[in-house]
Order: structure tokens, then sequence, then C-alpha cells
């Protein structure tokens, strides 16, 4: 178990100094600000409504962030295939699983820094108009996690690639499953194998999930929901990388 | 020791391992040989566990790679031919990153690798800017960091200049006295000058097993390319 977290911990490292180190946040940081202040500027009266602002803010996060988490994924896995690395990877006695969880909290990470320094309109809202800052820091938190289920699955899809547009690609396809996913319906079909006459009534689909967060309808449902997916994901990635060692 | 049993391993239904059975034993250099598509990076890709074997064994120091793939994989290093570096990485922090998956390395055996592979001038150089050369070396100094007992080297010398060939081959030769070495070559001059046992494989099939006296005996003037003679592959 030592050994499973320090290997997490020297993947998460390598990886999260990797995206200073090609520049990639610095390029995808300013456009990120620039996207959140126009958008939130666009569709709503800043700051003469600063709450609402910030509630079309949390709103248009996930969407956003359908384009920022493929672009931060995308590389994760094909640059190993690229370079060749993955052969050293696979040839060293680690846990295939502690390079998936490493990987994938660095990309968090990363989608955390940018989520903060978006704090930035959180304290223009606070200074002039003043806002209820309990709301914000939560919506903040279940924001982080709703994009900690989209880095999860984008992580695995960008495992299945060998080129980085495919790997884009592909990952933007599978966050819009998810958004599009009507998960009432998937977990009633699901649980009716099991049970009678189950029926779920957690969210209909992902824009809902964010939707009912932002309107303070915060469900315990949704963490063991979000931990749940982001689990399943990372289960996925890891035997992608293994499917490859054992291709045939 | 290293015992290989039965091994078979097919890639996009083409079979490029078909029954190999060998071993290796302590303390010797064994350079596998065999012309384009034979089947050697297949091969030396299941010993290091990068590939899962269809069916078949590989065991070393009675761990299978199968079922201790950890215990099995901490006394192994494997150097791909294309190198497997980071390139946005320094070479300080790519050895530090692979002692790292290791469990650590030895500050001593760390200083003493850089130094036999004449690393220090380019520690601190991105992988990205270095010569195929340093490339090679950096990649080699990782896989010694651990001290593993079973090298394996996918054309190892390719890339080197005469001086840095030289140097390696001697470096080679003195880690092989203390733990076991496979290497694969086209080099026919590497062979006579490092390996003491001869593995021959075509179309995924071993088709010669001795020690390299033996085959000397065997081949006119003592020619190693004459091996290739008669096989098939990409290079004929």
């Amino acid at each position: 178990m030592r050994d499973f977290v320090n290997n997490m911990i020297v993947f998460f490292l390598k990886e999260f100094k990797s995206f200073f180190q090609n520049k990639m946040i610095y390029v995808l940081l300013p456009i990120y600000l620039v996207i959140n202040f126009t958008t939130v500027i666009y569709f709503s009266d800043f700051l003469s409504v600063a709450s609402s602002s910030m509630q079309q803010f949390f709103l248009l996060q996930p969407r956003i962030f359908l384009i920022f988490v493929p672009a931060l994924t995308m590389r994760i896995w094909v640059e190993e295939y690229k370079n060749n690395t993955w052969e050293i990877l696979l040839s060293q006695p680690i846990s295939i699983a502690a390079a998936v969880i490493g990987k994938f909290l660095a990309v968090w990470a990363v989608t955390g820094i940018m989520l903060l320094s978006s704090t930035v309109l959180w304290g223009i809202t606070a200074w002039f108009v003043g806002c209820d800052n309990v709301w914000v820091l939560t919506n903040y938190l279940m924001t982080f996690l709703i994009i900690g289920i989209m880095c999860a699955v984008s992580a695995w899809a960008g495992a299945l690639c060998f080129n980085y547009v495919g790997a884009f690609l592909l990952s933007w396809a599978f966050l819009a499953i998810l958004f599009a996913v009507n998960f009432d319906n998937l977990i009633n079909k699901i649980m009716a194998v099991f049970v009678d006459n189950f029926n779920a009534r957690v969210f209909s689909d992902f824009a809902e999930i964010a939707a009912s967060l932002v309107s303070g309808e915060i469900k315990t449902a949704f963490i063991f929901y979000a931990i749940a997916l982001i689990a399943a994901a990372l289960w996925a990635n890891v035997v992608a990388v293994e499917y490859k060692r054992s291709e045939k | 020791m290293l015992m290989v049993k039965n091994l078979s391993k097919s890639l996009e239904n083409n079979k490029i391992l078909d029954n190999i059975n060998f071993e290796l034993k302590d303390k010797q250099i064994t350079a596998l040989l065999g012309v384009n598509g034979a089947g050697k990076t297949t091969l030396m890709r299941c010993l290091a566990g990068v590939y899962e074997p269809d069916a078949g064994s590989v065991v070393f120091d009675n761990f299978s790679v199968k079922d201790n793939r950890k215990k099995y994989l901490q006394n192994i290093a494997y150097v791909p031919e294309l190198g497997g570096l980071y390139l946005d990485m320094t070479v300080f922090e790519y050895l530090t990153f692979i002692a790292a998956l290791n469990g650590g390395c030895d500050k001593k055996i760390f200083a003493q690798t850089v130094k036999a592979l004449e690393l220090e001038s380019v520690i601190d150089k991105k992988c990205a800017a270095l010569s195929k050369g340093y490339k090679k070396r950096t990649a080699l100094a990782a896989a010694l960091l651990k001290q593993p007992k079973l090298l394996i080297l996918d054309e190892p010398t390719e890339g080197l200049d005469p001086k840095q060939k030289i140097a390696l081959r001697k470096l080679l030769k003195k880690y092989a006295e203390n733990n076991t070495i496979l290497i694969s070559t086209h080099i026919m001059e590497e062979v006579s000058a490092l390996a003491s046992h001869i593995i021959l494989i075509n179309k995924g099939q071993i088709i010669c097993d001795a020690p390299e006296s033996e085959i000397r005996k065997v081949v006119p003037d003592g020619n190693f390319e004459l091996l290739f003679s008669n096989l098939d592959g990409d290079m004929q």
C-alpha cells in the first residue's frame, strides 16, 4: 500500500509539473478567464445582479470545461504511447492503477487551479454588491467535483487513443454522452435487474446536476454518485492500459 | 536464472512468437539475433513485462512475470530500442523519476552510474535536446540505477560513436560479472565483442541456442553474418 501511494505521488508530481513545463497551462488559463468573464458579462447584468451572475457562472462551468478537460487530458496517455515511454512504465514494478490515479489527480489539480483563478469574479462580486459566501464556496466545491468526473471520464477516453486529435475528439464525445445521459433512467434500468419497481429520483442528466447544485439542492446522493462515477472511470482507464499490455 | 517455457504471443491475429523455450544462465551476456520481423522486440517486451504472453511462462529467480509481476520486475530492467525518455524532463529529473518508481536509489550508485555513462555534462539538459548517443546512455543509466539482476537491452549501441561503443561494451562486460544481460542486435561486431551465448530467432521460433564459441566453429571463417544468409525476413 505504501509503495502504491508513493508511486501515485511520483506520477502526480511528474504529470502536474509537465503542464507547467510544456507551457500548456499558460495558454489555457488566460483563455479560460477571458471566456468566463465574457460569458458572465454577456449573459447577465453582472454588477447589478451579482448573485445571479455567480449563478450563471456556475451553470456555465461544466459546459466551459467540456472544451478544457479534453484539451488537458488528451496528452496524458497519448504522450506515453508517442514517446514510447509506456514500455518503460510497464516494465517497472508498479501498479498501473497508481499511474492512472496519479495522472488523473494531476489533471484534476490543474483544473482546480483554473477554477481557483476565477475566484477573481467572486472577489469582485463580494466587494461591490456582496454575496452569500457560503453558497459560493459550496458551489465551487461541487463544481470541482463535477469537473473531477469529467477529468476521470476524459482521461479514460484518452487512454484508448494513439494520437492527440483522436484523444481530444473521443474525450469530447464521451463527455457529451455524459451530459446527454438520463441517469435516473439508466439507474432504473440497471437496478430493475435486481429490484422490482426501483425508481431512482436523483438527477435526470448532467446539466440538471449543475442546476440543482446552484439552486441549493445539494444532495448527498450526488457526492456518492460522483465518487462512484470517478472510481468507475478510473477502473476503465486501468483496463484500457492493461488491454494494451495484453493486446493480441 | 531466467526460464522461458512454451511462450507464445500474437499481435493483430499474427503469431509473432511460437512456443519459445530457452534459459539464460546467470553472469553471462546472451545475444538475441534475428532479421527484422523475426520477433526479437516482441520477445523482449514479453520478458520485460510490457506484453502479457498469450501462453507459456517466464520465470526469473523463481518469480513469474504472470503470478509475481512486481517481484519479477524488481529484478529486471529493460531499455527499449527507442529509449523511452520523457522529453520535457531533464536527465536528472528523468533518472530521479525512474529511481523513485523503484523505491529510490542510493546516492552513491546514482553518482557512479552518471559518471560511468559520462552524463555529468548533460545532467541538467532536457532529454529532448540530447543527441542520440546521450539519449541511449540516459536510458541505460535509468535501467542501471536499480542494479537489476537481468538487464534487457534492445539495440544498445545503435547511434553511439566508436569511442562510446567501446566504453559501453566495457561497462556491460563488467556488469555481467555479477548479473545477466540479454541484448538484441544487428551488429555482428557487437556479438563477437560481447556475447558468450547466442540465441537465433526466425519467424517467431528459436532455431539456434548455443554458446558463441560453438557457433563460431560451425560458421565459415567465424563470420556471424552468414547466420542470416538462409533466413527469411524484411532484411532480405
